[in-house]
């Protein structure tokens, strides 16, 4: 929605925007409320939501988060708050558009450089499920298609 | 130029074709009383202040501490695994 | 004459940490009073259309006729090697550790990021037959195969010198690239080889005789196997 705002301030120019044109603020207006709310939940239960991934990877695929003897849960840790973050800002400002051309077109090819397409396939999807807990409904109607396309890019 | 074809009542249309002017009304943006706005019982609307107050808006006891919000350090990404491979190794194949 | 402010970028000034900076407006830093562009590295950069491409290519063409494939080749060559060592001291400040340390992959892709949000494509490097001494890049959106469209031949001749020169620097051995399959040719996308002078070479002699990208492959796997 923000950077609709921009174009617009552009596209007025010295005259009152119509109503049409205002559109997509209401359109915002209207998921505000629970936009906020799934931002601050994800925000609050942060460590629980990361702890609870990690915990169901862990009993899905227990060698996911190591390779040989090497330990990857800091980085793996590390990679998937930030990820979260993203999402969560996309969510917040409703602009799931440009969250791949902002950051998950560049996170993506970082994931291919340490050939971590598998672990993020896994952990978007079971992102997906844990934080169906601490939203309602209506919130993780909005929340998880962002984490579809993170999932979508991410574990390609 | 102002849009000023939009003038019917706002129950007449489905919200997507609400004016601008009519859907802030109806959200009560000054937070004054309605007068029987037509088919809308007060309690539908909610002044814009009051919706705003159900946001955590102002960052109670709940809200987490600085620390715990740190941005999160890069220099972490550039960590070599045991198996990946380096500059010398791809010097060593040609 | 370029003073410091020229090269400036205030994004990354306030935000040094920030890796991710590849689109557009976080990339460009735009100058209006000395009338610059700089970019998040502190390289000046100049947006120019296709019509430089074109301009550059014909004009070229026009001078030295078939040459030009070769003169482009030297081109990139020499702007590979030159930004390798770019390269080397940016990296080294944004991410505090040399090149030679960090993982090659990610070395190698943020590499690339910058040519990515200047227009120049986007790649894929196959590193699968790296152990044979060869190694294959996909160009996807090449600047100059884009440019000139379908015109039955290779194009990428500047591409191809770039990442010789590129890798030469990095490896600290002679390389060197040829395009074995090309958009200009109809391809949906462009195909490099990579590898030492002699190797190269060869593919060069099979490209000529009508081999296809698929024909190049097979035979340098097969090559090896004997």
């Amino acid at each position: 929605m923000l950077s609709q705002l921009q174009p617009l301030v552009r596209e007025v120019d010295g005259r009152y925007a119509t109503d049409t044109e205002l559109m997509f603020l209401q359109n915002y207006l209207q998921t505000a409320r629970q936009r906020f709310s799934a931002y601050h939940k994800n925000q609050a239960a942060e460590v629980d939501i990361i702890r609870l991934v990690k915990q169901k990877l862990n009993a899905t695929e227990p060698h996911l988060l190591r390779r040989g003897k090497v330990d990857l849960s800091a980085k793996w840790q590390r990679d998937t708050i930030r990820v979260l973050r993203y999402c969560a800002h996309a969510l917040l400002v409703a602009d799931e558009e440009s969250l791949g051309e902002r950051f998950l077109l560049w996170f993506q090819s970082i994931m291919r450089s340490f050939k971590a397409q598998h672990s993020c396939d896994l952990t978007y999807k079971v992102m997906q499920d844990v934080v169906r807990h601490y939203l309602t409904p209506e919130e993780a109607e909005l929340f998880c298609p962002i984490l579809v396309q993170a999932r979508l890019l991410l574990g390609q | 130029m102002i849009d000023n074809a939009l003038q019917s009542s706002p129950s007449d249309q489905p919200l997507a074709t609400v004016s601008v002017g009519d859907f802030f009304r109806q959200i009560n943006w000054h937070g004054s009383p309605l007068a029987g706005a037509d088919g809308m019982t007060p309690s539908d609307i909610q002044p814009v202040g009051q919706y705003f107050d159900t946001f955590p808006w102002h960052g109670t006891a709940t809200s987490p501490s600085p620390d715990d919000w740190e941005p999160i350090r890069d220099d972490s990404i550039i960590y070599r695994q045991e198996d990946v491979l380096t500059l010398e190794d791809l010097s060593a194949l040609f | 004459m370029d003073t410091p402010s020229v090269l400036s970028h205030r994004l990354r000034q306030q935000y040094p940490q920030k890796h991710n900076h590849y689109r557009f407006s976080e990339f460009f830093q735009f100058n209006g009073s000395e009338g610059t562009i700089a970019d998040w590295n502190g390289s000046r950069n100049v947006f120019t259309s296709e019509d430089f491409i074109i301009g550059l290519l014909e004009g070229l063409e026009e001078e030295v006729g078939a040459a030009s494939a070769a003169v482009m080749y030297s081109i990139g060559l020499e702007w590979g090697k030159q930004d390798s060592l770019f390269f080397h001291q940016w990296f080294e400040r944004e991410f505090s550790v040399s090149p030679q340390q960090a993982s090659l992959m990610f070395l190698l892709e943020t590499w690339w990021w910058p040519f990515t949000a200047q227009g120049w494509g986007r790649w894929e490097i196959d590193m699968a037959d790296r152990k044979q001494g060869f190694m294959f890049i996909n160009l996807f959106d090449s600047a100059v195969a884009r440019t000139l469209g379908d015109v039955g031949k290779p194009v990428c001749y500047l591409y191809a010198g770039l990442y010789a020169g590129f890798f030469t620097e990095m490896v600290r051995k002679q390389l060197s690239c040829i395009e074995i399959q090309c958009y200009s040719m109809g391809e949906t996308y462009c195909k490099f080889l990579l590898g030492a002078k002699d190797r190269i070479d060869a593919a060069a002699f099979w490209l000529n005789e009508g081999a296809t990208a698929a024909d190049i492959e097979n035979r340098l796997r097969s090559e090896e196997q004997r």
